[in-house]
């Protein structure tokens, strides 16, 4: 109430005040440098981003590599496996089929099948090397 | 109908959208340099009213855009998010002088050197006078009347650098004029002629 007493007992022309305002409150000015400074500051900024950068991609690399390491020795385990059971199968088969193909098919089909085996497995071996590497060179 | 700045704004806004497009981000930052580089350092001047400091918050708050530049996505105005970004630093630095400050309060402080000043004041220097009445001002008062006259008598301006709307600002407009002659009354200086006589 007091402040809006006092406000009514004053008697001075708002656009005055306005102007002196004005004159009291110039518009800052860019200080002369500021575009250089702050160019500086972009291009330190920069340096350090390309520094963090760095060190996010290496230690990116080495989750990848580390990732690689474990992948192989798991693939090397797997093969292991793989190589142990085939050789167990091809015991047992070899244990089983052999006397069963003598008793059912006589003494030529011992030989027969092995070699009809060996055949298709020499077309699928030249199969795969066409399909990958083209024709041999020293085919005409 | 638009104002030729808000109309100006708007072209920006557009042409830094597309530069940001084409990934062109060096050259929508110039955009954004030539358009807001004066405004981010008034808008730094009238919050913290040391200009020193406003160089180095409007300096932070422009690195700040530089690195946030990418990720505008246009949901708020260009304007409006270069504003809220330079505010955000300023309100930071006044945090940290604060800080540093802790052992004094800046605003009583500066409250009383300002009540010291004005009772020793020269009576011809009154434009001197009317500026140290102004740093007086409670501080939201202060600021809106500083940034209306940095903005060139600019309401609209003033609400989008503050963030606040324009309502607000014509009452706060009001409410400091009537402080300041108010205060004029009280230290017997009613003539205006006083500061239209003197250059500035």
């Amino acid at each position: 109430m007091a402040k809006a007493a006092g406000m009514s007992t004053v008697n001075m022309p708002d656009d005055h005040l306005d102007q002196a305002l004005a004159r009291t409150l110039p518009v800052p000015i860019l200080p002369a440098g500021f575009r250089v400074r702050l160019s500086a500051a972009l291009a330190r900024s920069a340096e350090v981003d390309i520094a963090t950068r760095r060190l996010m991609l290496e230690r990116e690399r080495r989750e990848q590599l580390a990732g690689l390491q474990t992948d192989s020795v798991r693939l090397r385990w797997q093969t292991l496996a793989y190589l142990i059971g085939g050789s167990f199968a091809a015991g047992a088969t070899v244990a089983v089929g052999v006397p069963w193909l003598h008793e059912a098919f006589g003494a030529d089909a011992i030989i027969a099948v092995p070699m009809i085996g060996t055949a298709a497995g020499l077309i699928i071996g030249a199969a795969s090397y066409w399909r990958r590497f083209g024709a041999p060179r020293w085919l005409p | 109908m638009q104002q030729p700045g808000a109309a100006q704004a708007a072209q920006t806004d557009v042409r830094v959208l597309e530069l940001l497009r084409d990934g062109k981000h060096a050259q929508a930052f110039d955009c954004v340099l030539d358009r807001y580089e004066s405004k981010v350092y008034r808008l730094c001047c009238a919050v913290l009213r040391d200009q020193t400091l406003a160089q180095d918050t409007a300096q932070e708050a422009l690195l700040r855009i530089w690195k946030a530049l990418p990720r505008y996505d246009s949901r708020a105005a260009l304007s409006t998010w270069i504003y809220a970004i330079t505010r955000n630093r300023c309100f930071t630095a006044i945090e940290r002088r604060r800080e540093l400050q802790s052992l004094s309060d800046p605003a009583v402080e500066l409250e009383a050197e300002t009540a010291t000043a004005v009772d020793a004041r020269d009576p011809d220097d009154s434009l001197g006078l009317l500026r140290e009445l102004v740093e007086a001002l409670p501080e939201r008062y202060r600021r809106v009347l500083t940034l209306y006259y940095y903005e060139e008598r600019s309401v609209c301006e003033t609400a989008e650098l503050l963030g606040v709307p324009e309502g607000t600002v014509k009452t706060h407009l009001h409410r400091a004029r009537s402080l300041l002659l108010e205060q004029l009354d009280r230290l017997g200086l009613k003539d205006v002629s006083l500061w239209l006589r003197r250059p500035a």
